[in-house]
């Protein structure tokens, strides 16, 4: 399989680099950086297509980084290269609904309102935590801005493309933009109990929302007057009411962090009242007690993605099942799981297999939860969240079924070029190093406390024997 | 007076007054001639541009210009002559960017921000409405540092966060902050900078938000002003403030954004709102340059590398500290495939991430030879180096593989030509501006060192190796001692005393003011019979003593750049006077 890759040396490494390539091809990383072949056929393998079924034996063609076909014993046209995939099981390359890995910034936890900014601004393709995701099969991440406002930034959605350096290359073109919301604790801790500002309570966040839907309105209102010519100037010009604007015309799909089953009617309503239709909660712990309200949202209902068995980290969080994506799904809500925290991005073919013995879901059901739903929840299912012709050809690879607890990740394409290779997977897949730093070792692990998180650089969670306390970091 | 023979006589003087006089008789200017603005660099090998050498040529400079380079060229007889047959003469150096000669003003650190979402615009760093121009200092020790090191102009900028203010190209020498300027405001200083302490905007997405949100509103503000000037009658004035008016310029396209930036990651993000904004740039920094040469050569922007270099990496493995041998031919190779079974063989992997550290660090050391190969043309910017390390960076890039002529340029022609400055500078040719960088040898090789730099025309002096020492020849025993000196001024006679100190390897002493106050002598030389040397004032500016030496007298004149008077002396005691 190696020589499937073109040793490309890298002309900014120079001599020393020339005498590298005598001693050691630098295969690993060329592999990312190169111009790796994205036409393949992937021969005799379960394909779990999660919509339309299972194929046994069934063979995947992809051309220029798209599904071509999807069958069985189809040959390869010449410069396809081939992988046999016997005893293997391929399933969409799996979406990630909520993440703060590959981004420099989470939080600008500054202002209550903060729709101008967006963390695809700040994208971070170096960020290993890429790679980390890609051996877990996952081949989509919606990388998102934190908690600590009531409106956030924008989050971007992202292909994990690692091996390029250009933080654009990351981006999925065409992807909905979608903005962060965020209910309860966080924002009313931070400002509130924080800083005595508005919002303190859940019934101040609502007036914190309300107010600038309003503000946005005005402002359309305003440049709509102006374009008609029943006023003079346009109105001053605001990057944040710009955004707020696209969330009421539906160009913009809000994503919102909550917990509580009435903070979330709450929000159903305000939305309601401005006619915006667009919504997926994040989290969503007590989305078990209102799953009916949340699939009679709007036209198509409210989305849900959710941990699978995560909770008590804070007060709002206590009242949790690990039933509750069996529940949302059973009753018609759009649901999906994620991780969110950097470094659990690895296993959640494993968080999804969990809804199997919390909830009985079906193989289908469960895979759904990680690739076709979140895929419609972020606005991508016409390119990817499942195998079907004319979608990226985004595919992970398994030994065993994935919902299995003994498979492991073999291969995973994004557009076609294979981002991971368990045959091919070295201790050192960065991209850079910092020169002057110093030698991390694996063994000196990875701390939770350094890692990003939903408030990065606002708070963080410590778990006593006494119980869970959050404590703003610049305290 | 006029401004300019102000500038030409009376400050130099007032160094002079500041350093024999007490400080009541300070404020007076007077006009007086001085010794000369003239000198001759006699028979020297002249650089004047990289790759085009004169090997026995007279510089003359005259009045800050440079009026004569040419063999055999005539020394005028006001001229002071260099004899410069051993010396090199390169166009002064030019900095791409840097805050030297600035001395920005204390903030106070914890003045509460009302409210920090919508802060004041100074509380944000959006402050392009201010000039580097008041914040500059000659005697600030960057400045100093540099100009030792051959910078002579630099485009530099105030300190702050996201938008510091407009830049200057600034002399690295004068008296005054007035001699430094040669022009203001060529660009508005950028960074991806967040505010002081937990104030919007707080991070780089909000950094880059919020210069979208300057830029469009200043758009809409310039639009409105536009009409309301075509027609003002029965109309409400548009709103303004000195923020988005200070961005006009750039939008349209007079005045760039001059961003520094190291990290490829915010390089990124800068050339990203470029092209999304369009507003004309200059980027500075690059020490990450080598990782998006491509996306460089699109932006098609002024570049500015940073001369600063990775530092050796000090590596702490247990109680162990090793410096990781990146010098040489390594014994052995990092190994891309490396894949360690267990925690067992940890030391495996240990040497080898600390190969690739090695390895990392050495396409550091490659950017300029990287960004030259890539055909990419670029200028150097002093801003994150140390001074004292810039010639030994400036080595270490060559012997990586950046050509020595290519060196050259970016510290001379390219840097004047991205600047917008060759019509004045960045060569040796009659016309130009006098900044001169004159070296005992080739610049970049191991033994030289830089002997004078003219800034704007004048001298500054610097001795073998860059200390102060000056030459001694001849019977050194004719000057040892102490001598009564007298120096005339329009206010009366001063009086005091200097001691002359060593032997023939070198010459040192003290300086008594008047007042009693004791200086030590720099540069002090003697060739049998004129002994000349430098005093440093403390409270800035230097007098430089030439004087003829007769038996137990002394004859001559003191003088700073701009303004000279007589001074005698008679020895007191030395060898000498003890045998008498």
């Amino acid at each position: 399989m190696l020589s499937a890759f073109p040793s490309r040396l890298s002309s900014a490494l120079g001599a020393l680099a020339a005498v590298l390539l005598v001693a050691s091809p630098l295969q690993a990383q060329d592999q990312l950086r190169g111009d790796a072949p994205d036409d393949w056929l992937i021969q005799d393998a379960t394909v779990l297509t999660v919509t339309n079924g299972t194929i046994e034996n069934g063979d995947i063609l992809v051309r220029d980084g798209n599904i071509a076909e999807v069958g069985t014993d189809l040959s390869a046209p010449s410069g396809v290269e081939t992988y046999d995939a016997s005893g293997e099981y391929v399933m969409p390359g799996i979406i990630e609904a909520h993440q703060h890995m590959a981004i420099s910034n989470v939080n600008e936890a500054t202002n209550q309102v903060t729709a101008e900014v967006g963390v695809g601004d700040v994208l971070n393709p170096y960020d290993i935590g890429i790679y980390r995701a890609l051996a877990g099969g996952v081949t989509t991440a919606h990388v998102m801005h934190g908690s600590a406002n009531p409106i956030g930034g924008r989050n971007e959605t992202i292909k994990l493309r690692y091996g390029v350096t250009n933080p654009d290359r990351l981006k999925m073109d065409d992807a909905p933009r979608t903005i962060k919301f965020a209910l309860g604790e966080n924002p009313t801790g931070l400002y509130g109990e924080g800083r005595n500002q508005v919002p303190g309570t859940r019934m101040g966040v609502e007036q914190v929302i309300r107010t600038a839907l309003t503000e946005a309105e005005r402002y359309m209102e305003a440049k709509q007057a102006h374009q008609s010519g029943e006023r003079a100037r346009p109105p001053a010009h605001s990057e944040r009411l710009e955004v707020l604007a696209g969330v009421l015309r539906g160009d913009i799909l809000v994503q919102t962090h909550g917990y509580r089953a009435d903070e979330l009617l709450m929000l159903m309503n305000v939305f309601e009242d401005f006619g915006i239709q667009d919504l997926v909660f994040h989290h969503v712990n007590e989305g078990f007690k209102i799953a009916p309200e949340l699939a009679a949202f709007g036209d198509d209902g409210a989305g849900a993605t959710v941990f699978s068995d995560w909770w008590s980290y804070k007060f709002e969080v206590y009242y949790s099942t690990a039933y509750n994506a069996a529940i949302l799904a059973e009753n018609g809500v759009n649901a999906s799981i994620n991780t969110d925290i950097p470094g659990e991005q690895r296993d959640l073919y494993l968080q999804a297999a969990k809804t199997q013995r919390y909830g009985d879901l079906s193989d289908t059901q469960a895979l759904e939860l990680i690739t076709i739903n979140p895929a419609r929840q972020l606005g991508i299912d016409d390119r990817v969240g499942s195998i079907e012709e004319r979608k990226a050809a985004d595919l992970a690879i398994f030994s065993e079924h994935p919902l299995s607890v003994y498979t492991e990740p073999q291969r995973t394409y994004v557009d076609g070029v294979v981002r991971f290779d368990h045959e091919e997977d070295p201790d050192d897949m960065r991209l850079r190093v910092d020169p002057e730093g110093t030698v991390d070792l694996a063994r000196d692990g990875w701390s939770r406390h350094a890692a990003h998180s939903c408030l990065k650089g606002v708070a963080q969670l410590r778990a006593t024997r006494n119980g869970v306390t959050l404590e703003n970091a610049d305290q | 007076m006029t401004a300019s023979t102000f500038r030409r006589y009376g400050l130099g003087l007032l160094g002079l007054v500041l350093l024999v006089l007490p400080s009541r008789l300070c404020a007076q200017d007077y006009e007086v001639p001085t010794v000369t603005d003239t000198y001759a660099l006699r028979n020297a090998r002249v650089v004047q541009a990289p790759g085009q050498v004169l090997e026995s040529a007279t510089v003359v400079v005259r009045d800050g210009v440079i009026e004569a380079v040419e063999e055999n060229a005539e020394v005028p007889y006001d001229a002071r002559t260099i004899e410069a047959d051993s010396l090199v003469v390169y166009a002064g150096f030019i900095d791409g960017l840097s805050h030297a000669g600035v001395e920005m003003p204390d903030t106070e650190d914890d003045e509460d921000v009302e409210d920090p979402g919508t802060p004041p615009p100074d509380a944000a760093g959006i402050q392009p409405d201010r000039s580097v121009r008041p914040f500059l200092s000659p005697e600030e020790s960057d400045l100093r540092s540099l100009r030792k090191a051959g910078f002579t102009l630099g485009h530099v900028a105030p300190e702050g966060q996201m938008l510091p203010g407009a830049s200057a190209h600034v002399f690295y020498g004068g008296e005054t902050a007035n001699d430094m300027v040669l022009e203001t405001g060529p660009t508005l200083f950028a960074q991806l900078q967040t505010a002081d302490g937990y104030v919007y905007p707080a991070t780089d997405m909000a950094v880059i938000a919020k210069m979208r949100q300057l830029y469009r509103e200043a758009e809409r503000r310039q639009q409105l002003d536009a009409a309301y000037e075509r027609n003002p009658t029965g109309r409400s004035q548009p709103p303004q403030d000195p923020q988005h008016s200070a961005l006009f310029p750039v939008l349209n396209g007079e005045t760039p954004l001059a961003f520094y930036a190291d990290e490829a990651l915010s390089l990124h993000r800068i050339l990203a709102l470029r092209q999304e904004l369009g507003f004309p740039l200059v980027l500075a920094g690059l020490e990450e340059g080598h990782e998006l040469v491509g996306t460089l050569r699109q932006a098609d922007a002024p570049l500015f590398l940073t001369l600063d270099l990775p530092e050796e990496p000090t590596r702490t493995s247990g109680s162990d500290t090793t410096v990781a041998d990146t010098t040489g031919t390594p014994s052995r190779y990092y190994s891309p495939d490396l894949q360690t079974p267990s925690h067992e063989t940890v030391a495996e992997e240990e040497e080898n991430l600390e190969l690739r550290h090695a390895m990392e660090r050495q396409t550091y050391l490659e950017t300029a030879a990287t960004l030259h190969e890539a055909g990419l043309e670029f200028g150097f910017t002093s801003r994150e180096a140390d001074p004292g390390d810039i010639r030994d960076n400036l080595r270490t890039m060559i012997d990586q593989g950046l050509p020595e002529q290519t060196a050259l340029a970016a510290l001379t022609t390219r840097p004047a030509a991205l600047l917008g400055l060759d019509n004045r500078l960045g060569t040796v040719e009659e016309g130009k501006i006098a900044n001169l960088v004159v070296t005992d040898g080739p610049y970049f090789g191991e033994d030289a060192s830089v002997q004078h730099v003219f800034v704007d025309g004048q001298l500054y002096d610097y001795g073998a190796d860059g200390s102060d020492e000056g030459e001694v020849s001849g019977d050194v025993s004719a000057v040892l001692g102490t001598w009564s000196y007298t120096l005339e001024t329009p206010q009366g006679d001063l009086s005091g005393e200097v001691t002359i100190e060593g032997d023939e390897s070198g010459l040192d002493g003290t300086f008594v003011g008047p007042q009693g106050d004791e200086q030590s002598l720099q540069s002090v030389s003697f060739d049998g019979t004129t002994l000349s040397f430098t005093v440093n004032s403390p409270q800035g500016g230097s007098v430089s003593v030439s004087v003829t030496v007769e038996g137990e007298t002394f004859d001559g004149s003191a003088s700073t750049s701009g303004g000279s008077f007589p001074i005698s002396g008679e020895r007191t005691s030395g060898p000498d006077a003890t045998q008498r």
